[in-house]
C-alpha cells in the first residue's frame, strides 16, 4: 500500500468533527454507534465490547494526542476507518499522559490482508509533525482530507 | 439478535484477537505504534466465560468448525454464505429475520451471521 492510498479509506460520512463524549469509554461507544448508524457494522455492542477488551491490554493512544483504537470483527464487511476529533481532548490513558484529540477507529474483518499494512501506514503518516499539528486544527472533513492528501 | 449467535460472534472475534495479539506481524505493528500489550490472560478468561455460557452442543460444533475451517461463524453477504458462497434461502434475506434464530449453512455447516 502506498502512502498516497491512505486518503481513499476516508469518507465524509466516517468523520466526526467534534465528539460529544468526554471519557475513554464514552468515545469508544460513540464511535462504535456512529459506525452502526452509517450501516458499517451490525450491533454497536459487539464492536464496543471488543475495543474495550483491546484497550484493557494497553491503551491504543500512540502519544502526541492521537489514538488508534482497532480490532478485527465479523461485524464489519470491509476495512472501515472512522476519524473523530475532540478539540478539548480526552484522557485515553496514553503512555505520554497527553490528552487525545484525534481518534482513528480501524475495524476490519478477520481475513482482511490490508489491515496491518493500513495500521502501519497510518502510524507513519500521523507521526509526521506537520500533519499532526494540522490535525489538531482541523474543523471539517474537507480540511481533514486536504491535509491527509497534501501530506501523503 | 439471537443470544447464542451473539455469543458465538463474540467468541470468534475474541479467538481472532487472542491469535493476533500473539502473532509476530501484529507485534511488529503495535511496536511501530509505540504500544505495549500486557495481560493477555484476561482475553483467555473472557473466552472461558463466553464458552461456559454456551450450550455444550453448540460449543462442541463451534470447536469442530474452528478446527476444520479456522472459523465457525461466517457473514452472509448478498444472500451468500461467505464460508462456501452458496445462496441462503430467500426467506432469510432480511438481516433482522436471519439473525433472529441460530442457523447453519446447509452446505458447509457454519453458523450464519447477517451483517
Amino acid at each position: 500500500m502506498k502512502q498516497s492510498e491512505l486518503q481513499t479509506y476516508f469518507s465524509p460520512d466516517l468523520f466526526i468533527p467534534e465528539l460529544k463524549a468526554s471519557t475513554k469509554d464514552g468515545v469508544l461507544k460513540e464511535m462504535a454507534a456512529w459506525l452502526e448508524s452509517r450501516k458499517k457494522i451490525f450491533r454497536t455492542a459487539l464492536v464496543y465490547d471488543l475495543l474495550h477488551k483491546r484497550e484493557a491490554l494497553g491503551s491504543t493512544g500512540i502519544g502526541g494526542g492521537i489514538a488508534i483504537p482497532h480490532c478485527r470483527t465479523i461485524a464489519v464487511e470491509k476495512l472501515t476507518v472512522l476519524c473523530a476529533l475532540k478539540h478539548g481532548g480526552v484522557d485515553f490513558g496514553a503512555p505520554d499522559k497527553k490528552q487525545v484529540k484525534v481518534f482513528f477507529m480501524v475495524v476490519a474483518p478477520p481475513h482482511d490482508v490490508t489491515y496491518l499494512v493500513f495500521l502501519g501506514k497510518l502510524v507513519e503518516a500521523v507521526n509526521d509533525k506537520l500533519l499532526k499539528r494540522g490535525l489538531f486544527e482541523v474543523k471539517s472533513f474537507e480540511e481533514f482530507i486536504n491535509l491527509i492528501a497534501g501530506e501523503a | 439478535m439471537h443470544k447464542i449467535l451473539q455469543t458465538l460472534v463474540m467468541l470468534q472475534d475474541l479467538d481472532c484477537m487472542i491469535d493476533e495479539v500473539a502473532s509476530k506481524d501484529m507485534k511488529n505493528v503495535e511496536k511501530k505504534m509505540g504500544l505495549k500489550i500486557k495481560g493477555e490472560e484476561q482475553l483467555q478468561e473472557a473466552k472461558e466465560r463466553l464458552e461456559q455460557s454456551l450450550p455444550p452442543a453448540v460449543l462442541s460444533k463451534y470447536h469442530k468448525l474452528m478446527k476444520r475451517f479456522g472459523r465457525a461463524v461466517v457473514p452472509v453477504v448478498g444472500n451468500n454464505c461467505m464460508g462456501c458462497y452458496v445462496s441462503v434461502p430467500k426467506r432469510l434475506m432480511v438481516r433482522e429475520i436471519g439473525n433472529r434464530e441460530l442457523r447453519n449453512c446447509e452446505r458447509c455447516g457454519m453458523f450464519l451471521y447477517w451483517v
